[in-house]
């Protein structure tokens, strides 16, 4: 009877423990990934940006780092990163001949790299046709959100979606962010607010409004619009909040 | 010949820094201006009216179904005190320069649709200076640019009103201003914003009146006028029948 006991127990404990399994599946915390951003036309500005956690600190010499004495990215290729202070770029041209970080800024060598964290966007100009391999880990864990403090309105700031995704801006739950960049107003993004698309072909932006009155929730300069803007992975945008905006990006 | 390299490279440098050209935001967010108007209030700016009462309907709305609306960019010097306050007179605005930057109203009642939108639409003035800015607004109906319109209004307020009664032909005309603002000319795309939601530190003060009113441009009706020269006539004849 104590033996029969025990081994229902037993087995009882094993299925409980076999559905506990099943109902939460354990994932990895850090998801690891890469993504191919083309940056084909020298001379050319593509806006961009780097989804994952690469190295230390995002530096430019560690995403792009010298490889046998080789640069990744062709020398004398042109990053311009935006200052939404005073709304400027500084500008930086890579350079593993004659500068030891491997970077230029417009007065000569500089001692270190230009840093380039996962959520801001920039522009790459590259000197040679050239398609960058971002590879790293995603910097929101799994189940957690991102939150980006967008403050002041009416100021551009540069940005890129923290999580790799591809997409309407509209993709998202709300409240974590989860499955999309969740700007919606829904997702707190305030109704008023623009967004900059850049076009490098035609080097210009495609202006939109966040609008939760028009049914795809975004508008052009002409009023609604049927199918709201959408990103690519590894592609930069500006955001202009109408109001202080908190953004939350989740996985 | 060293001499005349230097004087042709200074004489380019001069150029260059007195022709510098700045860049502005042109794209008018969708919430910052609603221009409206207002059917039986009087301009302030061309006589009479107060800033309220009146029938209001947004441009392009059901009110003003009909009429379309047109939109200039102006600027003047700016003081260093901040937004100016509001343009006392038709004088002085008439006295602030062109831009060259125009919208329309949008197929959306109230909103404006910028005329070649650009992220980095060229300024007359030069990257790093601060202008004072200011929007003005029309129905179509006073005329299809702003020198032809400012040219009807300063005539209008000189005391001659034939060129305006000949314009609008009997129609209603509407005419305003929005608050101003003040911004700095950027070399970067983008540029910064004319319009925004509120003030944006170290860039200016842009343009962000909510219901930018276009008000009815008074237009002496020439039966008033026949009727108070009967009067004039009537008093003087009377006058002679006492004497």
């Amino acid at each position: 009877m104590r033996t029969k006991t025990l081994l229902l127990t037993a087995a009882a404990l094993l299925a409980a423990g076999i559905t506990s399994t099943q109902a939460q599946p354990v994932y990895s915390q850090n998801v690891v990934g890469y993504a191919a951003v083309a940056t084909p036309s020298p001379g050319v500005n593509y806006l961009i940006t780097i989804p994952f956690a690469i190295g230390v600190s995002n530096g430019a010499n560690e995403v792009w780092p010298v490889t046998g004495g080789n640069p990744t990215l062709p020398d004398g290729s042109t990053v311009l990163i935006w200052n939404s202070g005073n709304s400027s770029y500084a500008t930086f041209y890579s350079d593993s001949q004659g500068s030891a970080s491997g970077w230029d800024d417009i007065n000569g060598p500089i001692s270190y790299s230009p840093k380039l964290p996962v959520g801001q966007g920039f522009f790459l100009s590259p000197a040679t046709p050239y398609t960058n391999t971002f590879a790293g880990t995603v910097a929101v864990n799994v189940g957690t959100s991102n939150k980006m403090s967008l403050p002041s309105p009416g100021v551009n700031y540069l940005v890129g979606c923290p999580v790799p995704y591809a997409g309407a801006l509209t993709n998202g739950t709300p409240a974590t962010g989860a499955g999309g960049p969740n700007l919606t107003l829904a997702g707190g993004f305030p109704d008023g607010s623009t967004i900059l698309i850049w076009n490098s072909g035609t080097s210009s932006y495609t202006t939109y409004y966040s609008d939760s009155q028009s049914s795809s929730g975004y508008d052009d300069v002409n009023g609604p619009i049927p199918v709201p803007p959408a990103i690519t992975v590894g592609q930069g945008f500006f955001i202009s909040p109408a109001t202080p905006f908190i953004w939350t990006v989740g996985l | 010949m060293k001499k005349l390299v230097l004087t042709t490279v200074c004489a380019l440098a001069v150029t260059g820094a007195a022709f510098a050209q700045g860049n502005v935001s042109w794209a008018t967010p969708f919430s910052s201006i609603t221009a409206q108007t207002n059917s039986t209030t009087y301009s302030p700016l061309l006589g009479g009216g107060s800033a309220a009462g009146g029938a209001v309907g947004l441009t392009g709305g059901a009110i003003t179904t009909g009429l379309g609306y047109d939109y200039e960019l102006l600027y003047t010097t700016y003081s260093g005190a901040g937004a100016l306050p509001t343009i006392p007179s038709l004088a002085s605005l008439l006295a602030w320069n062109d831009t060259q930057l125009g919208a329309t109203n949008g197929t959306v009642a109230g909103r404006l649709t910028p005329i070649a939108p650009n992220t980095q639409a060229t300024v007359p003035w030069a990257a790093g200076v601060t202008d004072s800015i200011v929007l003005v607004g029309w129905s179509a109906d006073l005329g299809s640019s702003w020198s032809s319109v400012s040219n009807l209004l300063a005539a209008a307020a000189a005391g001659n009103n034939a060129p305006l009664q000949a314009q609008l032909a009997g129609q209603l005309g509407f005419f305003g201003i929005s608050t101003t603002g003040f911004i700095t000319g950027n070399s970067a795309n983008p540029g910064n914003s004319v319009f925004s939601t509120a003030p944006v530190a170290n860039v200016g003060t842009p343009i962000f009146s909510l219901l930018t009113p276009l008000y009815l441009v008074p237009v002496p009706e020439p039966t008033t006028l026949a009727l108070a020269g009967l009067g004039g006539l009537s008093l003087l004849l009377f006058r002679r029948q006492r004497k």
